[in-house]
């Protein structure tokens, strides 16, 4: 992750740059209330100066973001190309809200009357451990080496192929006039649970094997397995054609700099359910090596 | 901690770095499919019970499954389980009294699970040498299963997050208590640096990391900062260290939630560790508080097998079900 000084508001808010008023607002609401003072889950991990820094960060990124007009001109600003229509807000985690229910239920009708929960296992004394408990490991010898025991080391990243069935052919989009939702609208309703978020990107459909390393051309080959026109790949990322066609055809001279065109290739991959980090770092790959500016 | 055991690697001219060195050779093929390990610094918060209820869950859907007690100095697998003490630990083949591991294992009554239960007593087997540990792990990588599931031992002893690293998957247990966050973030820290120690020998990363520490006088840098301070100093250095970083990629199982605030913690730590530590880690799901758990652990019958209807049963379910869903780790050998 790039220092907090580096990231753009989309980044701090952990957004892309087509997020809808809407999720903008609830990304804020969200890290705040993870990360911000009384959440547990920030306990001694940081100290307080580093997440006031944090806080006032998010404020900042939500405010512009927030406001239309001075989320327009900081778009224009990172070069990005500026949606005509907002785009439709995308439903929650649906695992997430289930459980949420779930507990919810559970906790106001079958309120346990043990208080206390029982131990499970013996409990260990407090452990204390400080930097240099640390510098101990790091300095002790005798490191179990993958080699030894059996294990190959890993040379490259290599991602199998879940087992999840083939994911269904890509249906066609509704017509633009058609399920607009207003920008006041929180949530869609929906006839059917959306599909809860994998820990891990999908397959992709109708490629007949996922490629090590991402070029122009695979990612061309990618959206038209998926159906998608140039011009329907640009109303959904807010990528403008002719980006998109350097993109697929290599035109560096025609990209922007290294940190916008890794946001072009995230809206990109995650549009194809391709796993970002795995095209960002092997495309850009191919544009850091000689002669390929 | 044994800072003692000579170093892993070697001189360069030795006879075993030779064979290594040799085209021919090939690792020993392994089995085991997939390595779980769970871990999560601290003491009674469940590991044991998530341990043992995974081992039954996966065995139920028709897997192989291991279920080994590598807590050695304060096993209790089979207590979970409802078994008795078996007549033979991981300790008699880490000692040698048994010269293969399959002896070890004994019958769980859930088809298809087996267990390798820990030493009797405390003080047997709680640091084995180094090359005890080395043959203890290509042993376990042997075990012709699906699923081999270390229930670790609490702290942040070098041995418990060497058997960490080793998994494929390691599951970190936290509770919605602070005491347990801090554990869990003191484990993550831990088995980061240590990680990292095993890459300095492998990536000639040593002298850079060990500047890049010594540069912080007060407290030890972060995986962002010393990935800074490394690649400032040697590109493909940093860009070695960036990978493993990356490689780093624990999993977090939020044990006896009780209310619906609860769940947030899973969520928020994986989400602090990112942005505060700068490494990824994922939320596998949660365990809801059950007190039948308790009771039928004290009768010693495992829930799942007793209560499929139950919350945490079904919590269970769906945390094999995200854990399945991970992608297979590289098969070697044959």
């Amino acid at each position: 992750m790039k220092p907090l000084a580096q990231q753009n508001h989309y980044e701090v808010l952990e957004l892309q740059p087509s997020a809808s008023p809407a999720e903008i607002d609830r990304a804020y609401e969200k890290l705040r209330r993870l990360l911000g003072p009384g959440s547990l889950a920030v306990y001694s991990l940081v100290d307080p100066a580093e997440q006031r820094a944090l806080l006032l960060r998010l404020e900042e990124a939500h405010a512009i973001l927030a406001d239309a007009a001075s989320r327009r001109a900081y778009d224009r600003s990172l070069g990005l190309e500026l949606p005509e229509e907002p785009e439709p807000p995308k439903a929650p985690l649906p695992s997430f809200r289930d459980a949420v229910e779930r507990i919810t239920r559970a906790s106001s009708g079958e309120r346990n009357v043990v208080e206390a929960a029982e131990p499970l296992e013996p409990e260990d004394d407090a452990l204390e451990l400080g930097d240099d408990d640390l510098l101990e490991v790091l300095e002790a010898d005798a490191i179990l080496d993958p080699d030894e025991i059996g294990l190959e080391a890993e040379a490259e990243e290599e991602i199998d192929r879940l087992a999840l069935p083939p994911a269904p052919p890509p249906e066609d989009e509704p017509a633009t006039a058609e399920s607009k939702p207003t920008p006041a609208e929180s949530e869609p309703a929906t006839a059917e649970p959306p599909t809860p978020e994998p820990l891990t990107p999908g397959p992709i459909a109708d490629l007949d094997a996922e490629p090590n390393a991402w070029s122009g051309e695979h990612l061309r080959a990618a959206r038209l397995a998926r159906g998608l026109s140039v011009d329907e790949l640009s109303r959904r990322t807010r990528i403008n054609v002719q980006h998109l066609e350097n993109l697929e055809s290599e035109h560096w001279r025609g990209l922007p700099e290294r940190v916008f065109l890794r946001g072009m290739l995230n809206a990109y991959a995650r549009e194809l359910r391709l796993d970002p980090q795995r095209v960002c770092e092997t495309y850009l790959a191919r544009r850091e090596k000689p002669g390929s500016r | 901690m044994s800072i003692g055991d000579r170093p892993l690697r070697d001189t360069e001219n030795s006879e075993e770095s030779k064979r290594r060195a040799s085209p021919r050779f090939k690792p020993a093929p392994f089995r085991a499919r997939r390595i779980v390990a769970i871990g999560g610094g601290k003491g009674g918060i469940g590991k044991s019970l998530l341990s043992a209820s995974l081992g039954i869950e996966l065995a139920q859907r028709g897997l192989r499954v291991a279920l080994l007690d590598f807590d050695l100095g304060g096993a209790n697998l089979h207590t979970c389980l409802g078994v008795d003490q078996p007549p033979r630990t991981l300790s008699d083949f880490v000692l040698r009294k048994v010269e293969t591991l399959p002896e070890v294992a004994v019958e769980t009554g859930v088809p298809g699970l087996s267990l390798f239960s820990g030493a009797a007593d405390a003080l047997t087997m709680a640091n084995p040498m180094h090359q005890q540990k080395l043959r203890l792990l290509r042993a376990v990588q042997g075990l012709d299963v699906d699923v081999a599931v270390l229930d670790l031992g609490a702290g942040t002893h070098v041995n418990v997050l060497d058997f960490f690293l080793f998994a494929d998957h390691g599951i970190i247990t936290v509770v919605p208590e602070p005491t347990s966050i801090e554990n869990a973030y003191r484990f993550l820290k831990a088995a980061f640096f240590r990680r990292l120690k095993a890459l300095e020998s492998v990536y000639g990363l040593g002298r850079l990391v060990e500047e890049a520490t010594r540069a912080h006088a007060t407290r030890l840098p972060s995986p962002a900062q010393l990935l800074e301070m490394v690649t400032a100093q040697d590109a493909d250095a940093g860009a070695e260290l960036a990978d493993a970083m990356r490689d780093f990629h624990p999993l977090v199982v939020v044990n006896q939630v009780r209310e619906s605030s609860d769940l947030a913690v899973g969520e928020g730590v994986c989400l602090a560790w990112r942005r505060f530590f700068g490494l990824e880690l994922d939320y596998l799901g949660y365990l809801r508080h059950d007190p039948a758990a308790w009771e039928t652990l004290r009768e010693r019958r495992p829930l799942l097998l007793e209560r499929r209807q139950q919350p945490m049963a079904e919590d269970v379910t769906a945390l094999a079900d995200k854990l399945l869903a991970l992608p297979w780790p590289r098969e070697g050998g044959a």
